[in-house]
């Protein structure tokens, strides 16, 4: 493990750096952790500490130790010191992301939001479901405004590696 | 009562009889809503959270402006939806540098977040606090006596607790007032607060299996016949989570989700095919039956 000067900059620039530097390790947000009670693999805590530390632990091999997060904010709700841990690792997240590190359903999520203004499109199946029960087939949704955003934010740009990354991958194995 | 519906993205297009029952409930207890057109994806605290905040915030911060220009407060039926529109509200009301940021993104769309909404709840939140017990009482017209369930209130009907503004974030009793009202009883289980696992579920099947194991034992164990949830994600989960179960650890649970709404409908005198009753899996008929009660 090599410190990460950019890591640590981003970390320290993105969240009041010295709410972070509060943490003395107290370990309540691994003991109240719903994963880490399953599995080691995944540790609130250690993560605070390689994020003050200024070493990244993002990897393709261990995604786990981001990605292991379920967002329950039990972390924030315990943390003596009120670390925004879940913020901390929001920031991981994104940066494990922009490295084409992360599930496959948050890719396909993000690429129908984009496309569709929602995560789940409107299925026929559905549609027929709907209409049996007396409600609107669908509704309408500003498909281009919310494209028009997504694109002010950059997210095409991550978006696109996304894909190029994701359907590289079968070639390559 | 009048509430702008937020709907978001699983329950209209996945499980739509939710919907169903939350507007036959919403009919029987006075409460208007009215779903706006320009409302889309609220985002979710889960995935493009994870892929972009920025984009998260910006997008919540498109939804809120719509919300805002309507003017009336908000409801939605869904605890991601609920969490996300009430911490992106606070997040830009609060960070004057955030703010910035999503307002440049808007102004591509002739948007700007003013800041001028304060009331975003989940339309159990309503329920308890607008409502009122006593008037859902009232309005019980098939008691669900001898039914006893799980309440699984679900991570972001709760935290973060500083913005949600509700319930005790680690015991929560609120909910579990409604359910009585319909003459059901809910069980106090040890994992009522555990996560329903969705989150992990992404990364790790086998852990969230885990998760819900524990929760289902406990659940079990107390006596619960069905979950009652708040949150589509919970609910998916948990229908899901009876089959993953079964395969890790070969024990059979087939426990049926209903949801809030579900429970009152029924309660309210709604018939199981009008709410849509037989697109659970499992089904709840058979707990129903069992108890001698006609849904």
């Amino acid at each position: 493990m090599i410190v990460d000067p950019e890591f640590k900059r981003q970390i320290y620039e993105t969240l009041l750096h010295e709410k972070v530097n509060y943490c003395y390790q107290c370990d309540r947000c691994s003991f109240n952790c719903p994963v880490h009670a399953e599995t080691p693999a995944y540790d609130p805590r250690q993560n605070i500490l390689l994020a003050i530390t200024g070493i990244n632990p993002v990897s393709a091999e261990n995604r786990l130790a981001i990605f292991g997060c379920t967002v329950c904010d039990t972390c924030d709700e315990v943390c003596p010191n009120d670390i925004p841990l879940t913020h901390i690792f929001s920031i991981l997240k994104n940066m494990a992301a922009a490295k084409n590190i992360c599930p496959d359903s948050f890719k396909g999520q993000g690429k129908a939001v984009f496309d569709n203004g929602t995560a789940i499109p409107m299925n026929p199946a559905i549609s027929r479901r709907r209409t049996a029960m007396g409600l609107p087939e669908k509704y309408t949704l500003p498909v281009d405004e919310v494209k028009a955003v997504m694109k002010a934010t950059g997210f095409d740009k991550l978006l696109s590696q996304l894909t190029i990354e994701a359907k590289k991958k079968p070639e390559e194995g | 009562m009048e509430k702008t519906l937020f709907l978001g993205c699983t329950i209209p297009g996945r499980i739509p009889f939710v919907e169903k029952s939350a507007k036959v409930v919403c009919d029987d207890l006075g409460i208007k809503t009215e779903v706006l057109g320009g409302f889309a994806c609220c985002p979710d605290p889960v995935g493009i959270n994870s892929l972009d905040k920025n984009t998260w915030l910006a997008l919540a911060g498109r939804n809120l402006c719509v919300a805002e220009a309507a003017g009336k407060p908000v409801m939605t039926l869904c605890t991601g939806c609920a969490m996300t529109l009430k911490t992106a509200n606070h997040d830009l009301k609060h960070s004057h540098h955030d703010k910035e940021k999503v307002n440049i993104a808007l102004k591509s769309v002739n948007k700007e977040f003013k800041g001028s909404l304060d009331n975003i709840k989940h339309i159990a939140q309503v329920l308890f606090e607008e409502v009122g017990v006593d008037k859902i009482k009232a309005a019980v017209k098939k008691p669900l006596k001898g039914l006893k369930v799980a309440v699984h209130l679900g991570c972001h009907f709760l935290r973060p607790s500083e913005v949600i503004k509700f319930d005790d974030p680690f015991n929560p009793t609120k909910i579990d007032e409604i359910v009585k009202a319909t003459g059901a009883e809910p069980v106090n289980y040890t994992e009522k607060v555990l996560c329903c696992g969705h989150g992990v579920s992404n990364e790790n099947i086998d852990i969230a299996a885990s998760m819900n194991q524990k929760k289902f034992k406990s659940a079990k164990a107390a006596g619960a016949q069905a979950f009652v949830v708040l949150c589509p994600s919970c609910y998916l989960r948990f229908e899901n989570a009876n089959r993953d179960v079964k395969k890790k650890f070969n024990e059979d649970y087939n426990f049926p989700v209903l949801y809030l709404t579900d429970l009152l409908a029924l309660a309210m005198g709604h018939g199981g095919d009008e709410i849509g009753i037989k697109d659970h899996r499992p089904s709840p008929n058979k707990v129903f039956e069992a108890l001698g009660i006609q849904i």
